[in-house]
């Protein structure tokens, strides 16, 4: 095991940004897989997708919220995990600023299921762009090489046959 | 990204939506795959708007001594309408606001169903009020959408078949002097 990879501050705090932000989208999937009508019907009142698709997107999402959180911390998928989270994030932020602030509807942001009801707006916004950064700097931070005490990149033996 | 990263996440995807569905089936009443949308509402009154499949009963119905019945093609709910079924507990009325407005005063006797939490509060009145008795939904007023969202998972999803929108809602039992002995406040159910 190499030391200086398991004790880089950026790769730790990279860790527990994955955790963060897999913890969150865990404890918000678990909400929506509970109630799926209620997060049906917070999709509709959206209006941004046919409310014949509500009910499709109600039981799909959750669960790929949750395939995104175990990827994300889950080494060999880390990147896959991070598209998934990413790309849920960005139509979740893209979402709430068409309905909330574009379209100023006053309606249940649908982000925490059963959890916790609050209105979509800048506090989702800004939770959903916070969750994005995490996501970010967590896949920025555990990809990168481990460097030597001097910051440099260890030597590395070429794989045999190279 | 690489070609390993995609072919990783179209499997996450397809592993995650077998899972969904199968427990979407597995649940004891499974959500529909389609939504499908209610009828289109008949035209009523500008007070209400009438949800459910079955027309509006008329106050005269209700209660003989209603003073000004409502003729069946106004069929909206009125105040004065609110007043006899209080008077007489001929409706069940259900509050679609959120907590804190609950709290600062209600109907007494209403229902607290609100809308950012139907699902999870709606043991409230499944287990209280028969599906075919009369039920009267009401949130602000104005331009609020809670009672229509409730209205809707009674009429849709738990089959109440005589479900009616008090769109005045909170604005005008708060003004209305006759609403006073009415109204209640606290958390009291």
């Amino acid at each position: 095991m190499n030391e200086s990879r398991s004790l880089s501050p950026k790769r730790v705090v990279g860790h527990v940004l994955a955790a963060g932000v897999a913890i969150y989208f865990l404890i918000a999937a678990v909400g929506k897989i509970w109630e799926p009508r209620q997060f049906a019907m917070d999709i509709t009142n959206y209006q941004m997708v046919p409310e014949r698709y509500a009910n499709l997107i109600a039981i799909f999402l959750p669960w790929w919220e949750v395939a995104g959180a175990i990827a994300l911390v889950w080494p060999r998928a880390r990147s896959a995990g991070f598209i998934l989270i990413a790309g849920m994030l960005i139509m979740f932020i893209t979402a709430v600023s068409y309905a909330a602030l574009y379209k100023g509807l006053h309606i249940n942001c649908g982000c925490l299921g059963k959890v916790g009801a609050s209105s979509a707006g800048w506090k989702t916004i800004g939770i959903d762009s916070a969750l994005l950064a995490g996501a970010v700097l967590s896949l920025v931070w555990n990809s990168q090489r481990p460097r030597g005490p001097s910051g440099i990149e260890p030597f590395r033996a070429a794989p045999a046959g190279a | 990204m690489n070609l390993t990263s995609l072919k990783m996440l179209i499997g996450i995807l397809a592993v995650s939506s077998v899972v969904a569905a199968v427990v979407n089936v597995a649940r004891p009443t499974p959500l529909p795959w389609i939504r499908e949308p209610l009828p289109v509402k008949p035209p009523v009154a500008a007070s209400s708007e009438h949800v459910a499949s079955q027309p509006a009963k008329s106050p005269a119905d209700v209660n003989p001594a209603t003073p000004e019945p409502a003729k069946p093609a106004e069929s909206g709910v009125t105040k004065e309408m609110v007043l006899s079924y209080l008077q007489n507990g001929t409706a069940h009325f259900v509050d679609a606001r959120e907590d804190h407005e609950w709290v600062e005063g209600h109907l007494r006797g209403a229902i607290h169903i609100p809308a950012s939490a139907i699902y999870q509060n709606i043991e409230r009145i499944v287990h209280l009020v028969p599906p075919n008795e009369k039920v009267i939904v009401y949130c602000t007023g104005g331009q609020c959408e809670a009672s229509h969202h409730v209205a809707e998972a009674l009429d849709r999803d738990f089959h109440f078949s005589d479900v009616s929108i008090y769109t005045k809602g909170w604005e005008e039992i708060e003004k209305v002097e006759a609403f006073k002995p009415f109204i209640a406040k606290g958390e009291e159910q």
